[in-house]
């Protein structure tokens, strides 16, 4: 299978289609029950608004990512079925680009442009970040 | 979390992951050096899906049959969630950074997120229209 040229979707070569796709599966459904579960178990218990968990989710997906990425990438220790499984899969089904997009704009619609600001730029920032530091604790 | 709404949002998740995984190859082949915006439409398409859900939603109606609280976990949490993918975009920065590519991974950064509420106010607006078509269609 030829790579995507987008690192982080594309199962390294070696795997077939089908074969990283049942990965890719796995793995996404287990990263979007991961996500929802902390999502329900953290606001269970605290009422601030939930763009700020996902900020949360996005940040930690974004780091282990960008380390599994760039460990495969420069080590190769990653076979092609474990790097479906774990980057676009759990990773890619863990963070959520819509949630944190459907959440700022619920808060925009309540009335808290302020908070949905913040939320926003945070996130951005963070989540865009967090693939940094997590490549560049591989490389040194 | 239940039995049954984790199985809807594993189920929902690693269909929405696969779809992902599919765009991406079926596009970045087509885009060549430019492979970045396989994942823009991904995520830009997946506010739009998700604004559209939602508003649906509010509206107390569902899909396929299903709740609206099971409609969400199973297309908002979980189909869309794992459809769009902040690790992909924060990996791929970083990659396109590194690279020396500094332009693509500022554009490939903003766009999705400049695009990201205009989509999910674009999917309500269509949603609304929806809703309003669904009610008139079935008022005697």
């Amino acid at each position: 299978m030829k790579s995507s040229g987008v690192p982080s979707d594309a199962v390294q070569p070696g795997a077939t289609l089908w074969l990283g796709c049942l990965m890719i599966a796995l793995g996404g459904g287990i990263g979007s029950v991961a996500r929802a579960a902390t999502l329900a178990s953290i606001h269970e218990h605290v009422a601030y608004p939930p763009l700020f968990t996902v900020t949360g989710i996005n940040l930690l997906g974004g780091a282990l990512a960008g380390f599994l990425a760039e460990r495969a990438r420069r080590k190769g220790r990653l076979g092609s079925w474990p790097f479906a499984l774990l980057v676009p899969g759990f990773c890619g089904g863990f963070t959520t680009f819509s949630s944190f997009a459907g959440q700022s704009s619920r808060l925009m619609d309540q009335g808290n442009w302020d908070t949905a600001l913040y939320g926003i730029g945070a996130g951005v920032l963070l989540g865009l970040l967090a693939g940094r530091v997590g490549s560049m604790w591989v490389r040194t | 979390m239940s039995l049954i709404t984790m199985s809807i949002t594993f189920g929902g998740g690693a269909v929405g992951s696969v779809l992902r995984h599919l765009v991406v190859v079926l596009f970045a082949g087509r885009f060549g050096r430019h492979a970045w915006v396989a994942l823009a439409i991904v995520n830009i398409t997946g506010c739009v899906a998700i604004g559209l859900v939602e508003r649906w939603i509010t509206a107390g109606e569902g899909l396929l049959g299903m709740s609206p609280q099971f409609t969400r976990w199973t297309f908002s949490t979980g189909l869309l969630g794992g459809y769009t993918s902040f690790s992909a975009l924060s990996v791929l920065s970083d990659r396109l950074w590194t690279e020396g590519r500094r332009w693509t991974a500022v554009v490939q950064t903003m766009l999705p997120i400049a695009l990201a509420l205009p989509a999910v106010w674009l999917g309500a607006a269509v949603g609304g229209w929806l809703v309003a078509s669904f009610a008139k269609g079935v008022a005697p």
